[in-house]
């Protein structure tokens, strides 16, 4: 509705120019990709593609426009074009690349993305980036390179657990294709669902993100995947000692509007990496994933999307009299999206249909002692209006949740077995340009749960303005997130995560975000970006605290507080890359225990959480050297908060005049204050080199890295009970190849 | 000149990495808290012996092993001077860990104070003091039969404290225990328990009707409670494992953990007259 009258009152007498840039060579979109319009008097006008290579100029007085549509590494397109009244004018482009130029190419189309060119706490990150950070395979992973970025916290190698920001796992929204998965990453911690190779942009918001996204409180992980080559088939096999892939694409007909992406991986690492160093390695992980795209019309296109996991694993290190808990997690996710130009209004209108499902066990496969089920349907409608000085963004969803768990006795005061949630709600997000450089997305979300009667409204906004070298940016916004993952967090190494409503007597998790960033482009290839954040969280629940020496307990409510600084140095030239950056951040959470005020007088309690790591340093460099390309990448992490015990004696309760010769008692330990110890400092080399040749039409790519160069022994786990500690992985040689058809 | 520059950047790093493997750490042992015994018993004036398990606290979490540990344990009897050398023993339990128990074959007096100590060799030291509560004996009011809610009254004369108040109805129909916990009142001449008869026993008539019993006959009650020394309070009033499992919650040993009270089991049976029983709904002789 609110299209229809903006198209009726602001674009009276205008013209719109609308459509996709894609690459001519495989038909994939181009985003990022400019279009300038330049009329008879001079004056420009001028849009960036989107992730789907859409573009939209609007507000264009009637008459005659020179355009021009031009992205790094590709031959610029010229034309020129003549608008009428009220003309809706459809013109897709596809570039030629410029293979003279592709050394450049690299450098400069990571300038619209780019470790320091963050935004409002918003990175944008491409694959070519994410292969660049040295891992145990050969291609690269997503999950790799969020370990580089300031502000990201991993409890250590194994888990996939990701702390943005202060945020915890089950507090990050993450998306593949707009469809929510739960757990996305794998249980070696260099490994998510997301290969580069199938990768055509990330966005990750580490806060302050806008209202198209909700349902989570701290972060957002927005994947879009290629297409898939609409020319020609190709195709990639690698194989590591950690890991084998296959990747195939191609066109489905000769009409070139039409393809296919899937790719497969599948662990080898208890037949291959565990021979590599001194101890099991006892992870096992696949991940599938499929991709149909068609652009059967000029004006529409439809994508299908099909990712399928599987973790198992035993996490942490068998220190203990009792053996490690085996923890399996299997994701499945499918997702329709069909995007369209309606012919007589200048907006963008995307409807999705999306299912995902997550099984998670922990113990034997037969009888696991913890069992939880988690499946969402997500139907949404998107439509953008393209109005020149407002382009406005609002959208329509629905979402049916099923909730399902058996928890062992585990959380005792979350009793849930098995629940439905429904969710409604409509977002707005118009984004003003008042003046060039500057620009203002105020917007707001609201979010129904007829079943629970909780309506939440959220308000939110972004803003950027640019002048020469600076920009200056900032996010502010409320965020609920209604349903929540429910963990032992009192073990920082459990990954078995239970999704549930929260309880009607409880509040819901609430957070405020603050972000302000400044950017400079100090040189041509060299960028500097600092941004200070703060999350403030309310009705957090965390694990409550119990001397009894035991990992299950129960849950108390709590507050949290966030302040941080990044810092982010990046340089690039055609033969070298190099980052560096420096987070700084203090996680403090308010424990609400009723029991507080007995223990320690006090009906709050403050202390730091088990992520917070108050000092981090990345150093990433990259460079050719002749045929070879070398990288090396350091990591520093100061070291996290735990339970630090004083000592271990016994607890009998006195309730009655026992017996204390038939009374066994139980153990206890005496801690100090909660997580008033330190663990040690983690730092850590990894370092790759890299060839690639041509043979036989194929492109051929050899690499050897090494991992934890200087075999540091960083801790992963510590057993206060018996200060004995598993370590994260050690020095690790590794060796892959991969063979290109493309 | 430049791929020379980033190899050198590169060498930096390489550098800046192995340097830093000098700085190995390592996760130091607990810091040992003051505290070096834990105690937990009671003085009983109706027992022939009085025994309480000592913990040593220790520096890790390993399962207690049988070797005698150093610790002397001894009482004093403040009233009278009297002081004893208690002896250990080492008790294994099925499913626990092993456990020294600390006794002494006498019989704790009423209304005298005691202290306990446990010394250390190397001369640390904890002690706790207690006293022991009056002899005192529950009498029991009958409820008005004509008052509805038929509320009887236990007085136990003398007591400082109760806790484990326990009410058990025995009738045809099965037995049933209510836990009234520590529910007592301060009164006059001792501590009052205000029992509930006609809503505690309104389960037994429910048991009656699902097995087909009538008529609906009580035979006895008895109520039974641990009278205590005033000191036996939980600090927020409940005996909640979970909170008092906090070291130093409920603890009155002074140099250590733990809890040592004193106090000795009682218990009365009641035998409801015709006029409660009948106002009750209960058949009668």
């Amino acid at each position: 509705m609110l299209s229809f009258l903006l198209t009726s009152e602001a674009n009276a007498q205008t013209a719109t120019l609308r459509g996709f840039i894609s690459d001519q060579s495989n038909g994939e979109a181009l985003p990022g990709a400019n279009v300038s319009l330049r009329d008879a008097a001079g004056e420009l006008f001028g849009a960036a593609a989107d992730n789907d290579g859409f573009y939209a100029v609007g507000r264009l007085v009637p008459g005659t426009y020179v355009v021009v549509v031009s992205f790094v590494g590709f031959t610029s397109h010229v034309d020129t074009l003549q608008f009428a009244r009220d003309e809706i004018h459809s013109y897709n482009v596809a570039l030629v690349p410029d293979t003279e130029e592709l050394g450049e190419v690299v450098v400069d189309a990571e300038r619209t993305a780019g470790a320091a060119r963050v935004l409002a706490g918003l990175q944008t990150v491409l694959p070519a980036e994410i292969e660049r950070i040295p891992s145990v395979d050969i291609a690269g992973d997503l999950a790799s390179y969020l370990t580089l970025l300031p502000g990201v916290v991993t409890i250590g190698d194994q888990g996939g657990q990701f702390f943005i920001r202060g945020g915890e796992p089950w507090q990050n929204l993450v998306l593949l294709d707009g469809v929510l998965l739960y757990q996305p990453f794998h249980i070696l911690g260099f490994f998510s669902a997301f290969p580069s190779d199938i990768l055509n942009s990330v966005d990750i918001y580490a806060g302050g993100f806008g209202a198209r996204y909700g349902g989570r409180i701290s972060s957002v992980i927005d994947v879009t995947t290629r297409y898939g080559n609409k020319r020609r088939f190709a195709g990639a096999v690698t194989a590591s000692p950690f890991v084998i892939g296959t990747r195939l694409e191609g066109p489905l007909d000769e009409t070139g509007r039409h393809s296919f992406l899937a790719s497969f991986r599948h662990s080898i690492i208890e037949q291959g990496a565990t021979y590599l160093t001194d101890r099991p390695v006892p992870f096992q992980f696949d991940d599938f994933f499929f991709k149909l795209h068609s652009a059967f019309t000029r004006d529409s296109r439809l994508s299908f999307t099909f990712l399928r996991t599987y973790d198992r694993g035993k996490i942490g290190e068998d220190v203990g009299e009792t053996p490690l808990a085996e923890v399996r997690w299997k994701n499945q996710m499918a997702g329709l999206r069909y995007l369209v130009l309606p012919g007589s209004i200048p907006v963008l209108a995307e409807f999705r249909i999306g299912y995902s499902l997550l099984t998670t066990e922990l113990g034997p496969s037969d009888t696991p002692i913890r069992f939880a089920r988690t499946s969402r349907v997500n139907t949404s409608a998107d439509i953008t209006f393209y109005g020149g000085l407002v382009d406005i963004r609002w959208g329509l969803f629905a979402r049916t949740l099923n909730l399902s768990s058996e928890l062992g006795g585990l959380f005792q005061n979350f009793a849930f077995d098995k629940e439905w949630v429904t969710e409604v709600g409509i977002y707005g997000e118009p984004e003003f340009k008042p003046l060039p450089g500057l620009s203002v997305a105020p917007s707001i979300r609201i979010q129904s749960f007829p079943s629970k009667r909780e309506t939440y409204v959220e308000p939110r906004i972004r803003a950027s303005y640019e002048t020469g070298a600076h920009r200056f940016s900032g996010a502010m916004g409320l965020y609920h997130q209604e349903i929540i993952g429910v963990s032992d967090r009192r073990d920082a190494t459990s990954v078995f995560t239970a999704w549930a409503a929260v309880p009607k007597k409880s509040g819901v998790p609430e957070a405020i975000h603050l972000i302000l960033g400044y950017n400079y482009a100090i040189s041509r290839g060299l960028d500097l970006a600092v941004e200070g954040f703060r999350k403030w969280y309310s009705n957090l629940f965390i694990a409550e605290w119990t001397a009894f020496p035991r990992l299950t307990t129960r849950i108390q409510p709590a507050d949290g507080d966030v302040v941080g600084m990044d810092i982010r140095l990046e340089y690039r030239t055609q033969k070298f890359y190099g980052q560096i950056n420096y987070g700084l951040s203090s996680v403090r959470y308010n424990a609400k225990q009723e029991s507080l005020a007995l223990w320690f007088g006090t009906a709050k309690f403050r202390f730091r959480p088990a992520h917070d790591r108050r000092h981090q340093v990345n150093i990433l460099a990259s460079a050719k050297v002749k045929d070879f390309d070398l990288t090396a990448r350091w990591q520093f992490g100061s070291g996290l908060p735990y339970n630090r015990a004083l000592g271990f004696d016994g607890f009998v309760l006195m309730d009655t005049a026992i017996n204390v010769f038939g009374e066994p008692g139980d153990r206890r330990v005496i801690y100090e204050r909660p997580f008033n110890g330190v663990l040690p400092t983690y730092h850590r080399l990894d370092i790759s080199v890299e060839r690639t040749f041509e043979a036989a039409g194929a492109d051929i790519t050899i690499q050897g890295s090494i991992l934890n160069a200087y075999d540091r022994s960083n801790i992963f786990y510590l057993d206060v009970f018996t200060l004995q500690r598993a370590d994260q992985l050690p020095f690790i040689p590794s060796f892959g190849i991969k063979v290109e058809v493309d | 000149m430049r791929t020379r520059s980033n190899t050198l950047l590169l060498g930096i790093l390489l550098s800046l990495a192995i340097g830093s493997m000098a700085c190995e750490e390592a996760i130091v042992p607990p810091n040992r808290t003051d505290a070096v015994f834990t105690i937990y018993g009671l003085f009983n004036p109706k027992s022939d012996t009085q025994a309480v398990r000592v913990y040593t606290v220790e520096n890790l979490l390993d399962i207690t092993k049988p070797e005698p540990i150093d610790a002397v344990v001894t009482s004093v009897d403040l009233t009278t001077g009297e002081t004893r050398v208690w002896a250990d023993s080492l008790k294994k339990f099925i499913r626990g860990p092993y456990a020294h128990i600390f006794y002494s074959p006498f019989k704790a007096e009423f209304e005298h104070r005691y202290r306990l100590e446990v010394d250390r060799s190397d001369g640390a030291h904890v002690e706790v003091t207690t006293t022991v509560p009056p002899l005192s004996k529950p009498v029991v009011k009958e409820p008005d039969p004509d008052i509805f809610e038929l509320i009887a009254l236990v007085l136990w004369q003398n007591a400082p404290n109760l806790i484990d108040i326990k009410v058990v109805y025995y009738s045809n129909a099965g037995t049933l225990e209510w836990d009234y916990g520590d529910g007592s009142e301060r009164a006059p001449g001792g501590q009052l328990v205000r029992i509930r008869f006609r809503s505690d026993t309104r389960d037994i008539f429910f048991e009656a009707i699902r097995a087909g019993i009538s008529p609906v006959r009580l035979n006895r009650v008895e109520i039974s409670a641990v009278v205590t020394d005033v000191e036996w309070v939980p600090p927020d009033g409940r005996f909640d494992p979970e909170v008092l499992v906090e070291p130093g919650t409920f603890s009155n040993v002074e140099g250590g953990f733990g809890f040592v009270g004193a106090g000795y089991q009682t218990k009365i049976i009641w035998l409801p007259s015709n006029e409660v029983l009948d106002a009750a709904g209960f058949a009668t002789q």
